[in-house]
């Protein structure tokens, strides 16, 4: 069972991916979190096995702060975000600030029950 | 001084001893012919020698004719010598003596010596005196010899009156003869120069002679001894002095020597023979010495008057003068060569009559002279005098001064005129120049005056009447300091200074005053008059009343200063229009950025909320839509394939709002940089419109202003944008790089390129105004290369790192 935490500021966009998540056996949601610093409360208090998290946070590029805190805090759990930005865009800066993977939300619904297997087996997923 | 005395004295004795000579040897020759058994002969030449001898040498010959006179006598008169023949000798021979002392004294005080020959008034006193003075000697010797019974008393007058002949014959015949030869005379240079016809007057008077006296018994005898008269005339026209005495001696000599020897005229009538001798050789001697000297005085009045007539000349010609005259009845003009010389005509080529005259006067003057010679004709005018023009055969015209008289016949008629011309062109030009230098100095408007040395005013034009109000003749002859307001007294003796050294005063800006003692302006120009040894004798000064020019400066000078104030003014209106303008050129530069700046914020926020809301919806939709079609898909309804259909169109809408997000603000701009934006601005063109979108980025370029990395995004967006919808391009690549400090940005496309239509739109502007707030200059290009259209602009890398507010302000400077 993949304990998952889901951060992302729009909450229709949280329902959405939690509840086709949860048709998976072997995921499940642990918890839910809207801002980097909610994010950073929900790990002390679920430890998720992965982290789903949105690149766009408090308006701004949120998501890549939080990584960067989660592994200072030596958070270990591996992290995968997601964003409506290109893959060529950001792949490289999170894997650099600590992510294991990174998705684009209009493909999510293809890949995304694959990358967080992946990174919850420890491995990466980035698409070239 | 010894020795001249001694050369004096030996000069002075070898006279006397000539003269005593010749007195003894003539008195020798003379005693042949004395009347026997009387003492006087009829021919006595020692008389003349002793009379030449006092004449020509002085009184001092004495001794010689006293000595020479007794030698003479005591032997003659007395064989047998004894005291009363002695004594009686003495006594003939102080009367000689006194005789001839008192004629050379006599002639030698009433007449010029040496002009005794040349007048018949002179000749006539000599011939006056001798005729009395030669009483003496033989009054004194006859008396003594009748007196001593050596003569009986009845042969006492024909015994004085024959010595008293001889003395006078041998007086009138040999002093002149010695007086001619022993003085030059000019005249008698004639002798020489007519040798031959002396020759030939020789000849002739030896061939007379003979045919008179018959000596050589050759030709027929005739006996008259007029033919003697034309050698006389003869000499005295051709022969000068010497030809006429030594004719007369000659004449005097032949006659005597024929006589004595019995032939000719005279011959064997005894002692009578003699005495009619003598009327003939008086007479003859008389008037060939009468001829001689009327023949010299008219020679030397025609010498005179052909000298005189020569300097007339020389002097006529030297004062460019000729004389005329016209003979009124005949009408007749005579000119002088000069006066032919003056009209430029040659000798003698003067046509001679009053038309001739006429013709060569300017006929501007015609009418004057006319009148003029009128005035004189009618006696209305003393004397003609006029002046006139005459133009010269090469048409030149000479001014001429006619001056003459009128003569009157013995009826007191007009007979005819005389006079002289003048050529005074020199002089009337002299005169039109001094006329027209006096009419220069009294037509200026100057004040033109003359001064001397102490400041006396020697002259005083029209204008310096009408400037100071003295006239003429109240001011020459007084002081200029007149002039002189009485605190610039000092300086007009400063300006006399100055010209007594010679300098002279320029345009020096002083005051005068007039009669009034009204004081003026006046700009005073003295300089310093010279005569002809450059002396400084006097100045000349000019006055110019300047006050009008005063006035006039100051009025420009009040013009210059309005004028300056007023484009003061102007120039400060400009400048505030200036400052006004170029505020609102900052303010419309500002608010042009604000409203971009707003319609960014605004984009922004839109685009944010397509990104933010829309998208992510979109994006949750995805994942409810997949969530359904998996719940269908486990009830195997079949229709939950075609879900997919409708995720694919919900994808698509993400990619297209994202798109629309884009084109309203690059979201990617503000989160990840100005190339991140680009790099996905170039993915989703490629993946949007399937058109290839490369580039190329200098890593090194940091753009940190968001507004420049805006401006530049939004021109490659723009340019893009362009070149899939305008140029239907397939391939694009974008570049920025760094050069020169500068980064320059270019978007390349193969499209169809770009119409000027498209240039001039909307797109087109904001790009363009884009480029102008980056610092840079938008260049819009059809690639020369075939195909497409390059699009590039550069700005100083500078510009990137701060903004700054001075380089807009440097630009909106540029603007104004």
């Amino acid at each position: 069972m993949i304990n998952i935490l889901i951060v992302d500021d729009n909450e229709f966009m949280r329902k959405m991916m939690g509840s086709f998540l949860e048709m998976e056996k072997d995921i499940k949601i642990c918890g839910e979190a809207d801002s980097v610093e909610s994010a950073l409360s929900a790990v002390e208090n679920l430890k998720p096995d992965v982290a789903l998290i949105d690149i766009s946070l408090n308006g701004d590029e949120g998501g890549i702060d939080l990584i960067r805190s989660l592994r200072e805090k030596g958070e270990k759990f591996p992290i995968l975000t997601i964003s409506l930005h290109e893959n060529a865009l950001y792949s490289g800066r999170i894997g650099e600030a600590g992510g294991q993977g990174y998705i684009m939300k209009q493909e999510a619904t293809d890949c995304i029950i694959d990358a967080i297997r992946q990174v919850a087996k420890g491995q990466t997923y980035f698409r070239n | 001084m010894d020795i001249q005395k001694n050369k004096k004295i030996k000069h002075q004795i070898f006279e006397i001893v000539l003269i005593g000579a010749g007195y003894y040897l003539t008195g020798k020759l003379g005693l042949i012919l004395a009347i026997p058994p009387g003492v006087a002969t009829l021919v006595w030449p020692p008389s003349g020698i002793a009379l030449a001898g006092v004449l020509l040498f002085g009184y001092h010959v004495w001794p010689g004719i006293v000595l020479a006179s007794l030698l003479l006598n005591v032997p003659v008169l007395f064989p047998h010598a004894d005291i009363n023949t002695l004594t009686n000798a003495l006594i003939i021979s102080l009367g000689s003596l006194f005789q001839a002392l008192l004629g050379g004294y006599l002639i030698s005080t009433i007449i010029k010596r040496n002009q005794i020959l040349d007048r018949v008034k002179n000749i006539l006193l000599f011939i006056l005196i001798e005729f009395f003075v030669c009483l003496i000697a033989p009054t004194v010797a006859i008396a003594s010899l009748t007196l001593t019974h050596v003569i009986a008393p009845e042969h006492f007058f024909k015994e004085w009156i024959t010595w008293w002949m001889g003395d006078f014959t041998g007086v009138i015949v040999l002093t002149p003869f010695m007086m001619a030869w022993s003085k030059p005379s000019r005249l008698d240079k004639k002798l020489l120069i007519r040798i031959p016809e002396v020759i030939l007057f020789g000849i002739f008077f030896i061939v007379v002679t003979e045919m008179i006296f018959g000596f050589g018994q050759i030709i027929y005898h005739y006996p008259w001894l007029y033919p003697y008269i034309p050698f006389i005339i003869w000499s005295t026209f051709r022969l000068g002095h010497r030809g006429v005495t030594t004719t007369l001696l000659m004449v005097a000599s032949m006659s005597v020597l024929g006589t004595l020897m019995g032939l000719g005229p005279f011959s064997g009538q005894e002692h009578n023979d003699f005495f009619q001798l003598y009327p003939f050789i008086m007479i003859s001697t008389i008037t060939g010495l009468f001829l001689g000297a009327a023949s010299s005085e008219q020679k030397r009045v025609e010498g005179a008057i052909r000298n005189s007539e020569a300097r007339l000349k020389v002097a006529m010609r030297a004062g460019r003068m000729g004389a005329w005259e016209w003979d009124i009845k005949s009408n007749r003009v005579i000119w002088s060569r000069e006066l032919e010389e003056i009209h430029q005509l040659k000798p003698g080529s003067f046509g001679g009559t009053f038309e001739a005259f006429k013709a060569d006067i300017h006929p501007e003057d015609q009418k004057q002279v006319m009148h003029k010679i009128l005035l004189t004709l009618d006696r209305k005018a003393e004397h003609y005098f006029t002046e006139y023009r005459i133009i010269k055969p090469d048409s030149s015209t000479a001014w001429l001064e006619a001056r003459g008289s009128l003569v009157l016949d013995s009826s007191g008629k007009p007979e005819c005129m005389l006079g002289i011309c003048m050529d005074i062109s020199e002089r009337k030009k002299a005169e039109e120049l001094n006329l027209y230098f006096t009419a220069l100095v009294e037509s200026t408007e100057d004040a033109v005056f003359g001064k001397t040395l102490d400041g006396t005013i020697t002259s005083w034009n029209k204008a310096a009447e009408r400037m100071f109000g003295y006239r003429q003749e109240e001011m020459v002859g007084q002081s200029v300091f007149k002039l002189c307001p009485a605190e610039r007294t000092a300086e007009e003796r400063n300006i006399i200074d100055q010209l007594k050294k010679g300098r002279s005063i320029q345009h020096f800006e002083t005051v005068r005053m007039d009669q009034h003692g009204n004081p003026f302006f006046v700009s005073l120009t003295v300089s310093p008059i010279r005569d002809r040894s450059d002396k400084i004798i006097g100045a000349s000064s000019v006055c110019r009343n300047i006050a009008d020019r005063k006035k006039a400066e100051r009025a420009l000078l009040m013009s210059h200063a309005d004028l300056e104030k007023k484009v003061l003014d102007r120039t400060r209106e400009l400048v505030e229009v200036n400052i006004t303008l170029k505020k609102e050129m900052e303010e419309r530069f500002k608010a042009q950025r604000e409203i971009l700046v707003v319609r960014e914020k605004e984009q922004k926020r839109i685009g944010q909320d397509l990104h933010d809301g829309l998208a992510q919806k979109l994006a949750g939709l995805s994942f409810i839509t997949k969530t359904i079609q998996q719940k269908l898909e486990r009830k195997s309804i079949h229709e939950a394939s075609e879900m997919s259909i409708i995720l694919e169109h919900i994808r698509m809408a993400i990619d297209e709002t994202k798109s629309l997000a884009r084109g309203f603000y690059p979201i990617e701009l503000e989160r990840l940089g100005l190339f991140s934006a680009l790099k996905e601005l170039a993915i989703n063109t490629q993946k949007l419109f399937n058109v290839s979108c490369e580039h190329y980025f200098d890593q090194s370029i940091l753009i940190q202003n968001e507004e420049i990395a805006t401006n530049i995004y939004r021109i490659i967006q723009e340019t893009i944008h362009n070149a899939i919808k305008h140029g239907t391009a397939k391939k694009i690549f974008i570049s920025i790089k760094k050069e020169d400090g500068h980064i320059i940005v270019g978007v390349k496309d193969n499209g169809k390129g770009i119409s000027d239509s498209v240039k001039g739109g909307m797109g087109f502007k904001t790009m363009h105004h884009r480029a102008k707030l980056l610092g840079g200059d938008l260049q819009i290009a059809n690639n020369p290369e075939g195909e497409g259209v390059f699009v590039s602009f550069q700005f100083p890398a500078s510009f990137n790192s701060t903004q700054n507010e001075n380089q807009f302000e440097v630009k909106t400077v540029e603007i104004l």
